[in-house]
């Protein structure tokens, strides 16, 4: 592959706001025409701790299905101890086709912890071609 | 390809015993992971223990009841274990953990399933949950565990 073409590897965020206890929120999300690969997805948020209690997320990319509705965040979070080059949790063959990734997130309740409004990150270990 | 089956199985008095059953889809190759999560339904400051505090460092984690799982097939009973709420030594003698206490959601690793192998001619996975917690409490705890299944799906099968 030549130097005008390369791939670079780069994050792609998306942010959705969690503003009611036991609420489900869903959003579509598009990825750059330069997305060539997507090769995993990490979850953060300002407040870690409600989002590993609380929260739950369908994933889905091109209308393909990778987490499940009720899928715990938890799984797919890192601590801080977690190696550079480990934070992210593997997607395997990937088709990027339409572009489009959804995000159906539902917060439950748990009684550890008390409810405030949070932001959910989620990170997409991308590979982009560089023009 | 995988697919993940959550099912989930709610527990409301104390020293309950509640039996389930997991269908599996037809076209299932085998189950290999194994994974589980417990969401406590009353509020904490109610009484419910959330962790046993001791003079050691060393935390016992709480047990929440017991889990069997089992087929109908050659496997049976293929899992069988204690269901712990959390794991409260993650800064075990952690010498930082003055100024940057640790806890599950800032120094966990990704939760990886538990290895099991359950051939795919089972169609179905019974199991059972024991509570400890309310025995624990000594009132009832409401809450629920969410187990996971990590199947492999067969999708050139030409029968299915």
């Amino acid at each position: 592959m030549n130097e005008e073409n390369a791939l670079l590897r780069a994050p792609k965020v998306f942010e959705l706001q969690v503003t009611a206890a036991n609420s489900k929120v869903s959003e579509t999300f598009e990825l750059d025409k330069s997305v060539k690969s997507v090769n995993g997805i990490a979850f953060t948020s300002e407040k870690p701790d409600l989002l590993f209690h609380r929260g739950y997320a369908r994933v889905e990319i091109n209308k393909r299905e990778f987490f499940p509705d009720n899928h715990a965040v938890q799984r797919i979070m890192n601590g801080v101890d977690a190696n550079l080059d480990n934070r992210y949790w593997p997607l395997e063959n990937v088709i990027i086709g339409n572009g489009q990734v959804k995000i159906e997130f539902t917060d439950k309740a748990d009684g550890r912890t008390v409810f405030a409004a949070y932001t959910v990150q989620l990170y997409l270990d991308c590979e982009i071609e560089l023009n | 390809m995988e697919e993940i089956i959550i099912h989930t199985v709610g527990i409301s008095r104390a020293s309950q015993l509640k039996h389930f059953e997991i269908p599996l889809p037809r076209n299932i190759e085998k189950v290999t992971g194994l994974w589980y999560k417990v969401r406590l339904l009353d509020d904490a400051e109610s009484g419910v223990p959330i962790s046993i505090r001791t003079r050691s460092p060393y935390l016992p984690p709480i047990i929440v009841g017991q889990i069997s799982l089992s087929t109908r097939q050659q496997e049976g009973v293929f899992y069988y274990g204690n269901l712990i709420l959390e794991n409260p030594n993650v800064g075990f003698l952690d010498y930082t953990s003055g100024v940057f206490p640790a806890k599950q959601h800032n120094r966990s690793a990704m939760k990886r399933p538990l290895k099991v192998l359950l051939n795919g001619d089972s169609a179905i996975v019974h199991g059972y949950i024991l509570d400890n917690w309310g025995t624990l409490a000594r009132r009832n705890v409401r809450y629920e565990v969410d187990v996971y299944l990590f199947c492999e799906l067969n999708f050139n099968d030409p029968e299915q």
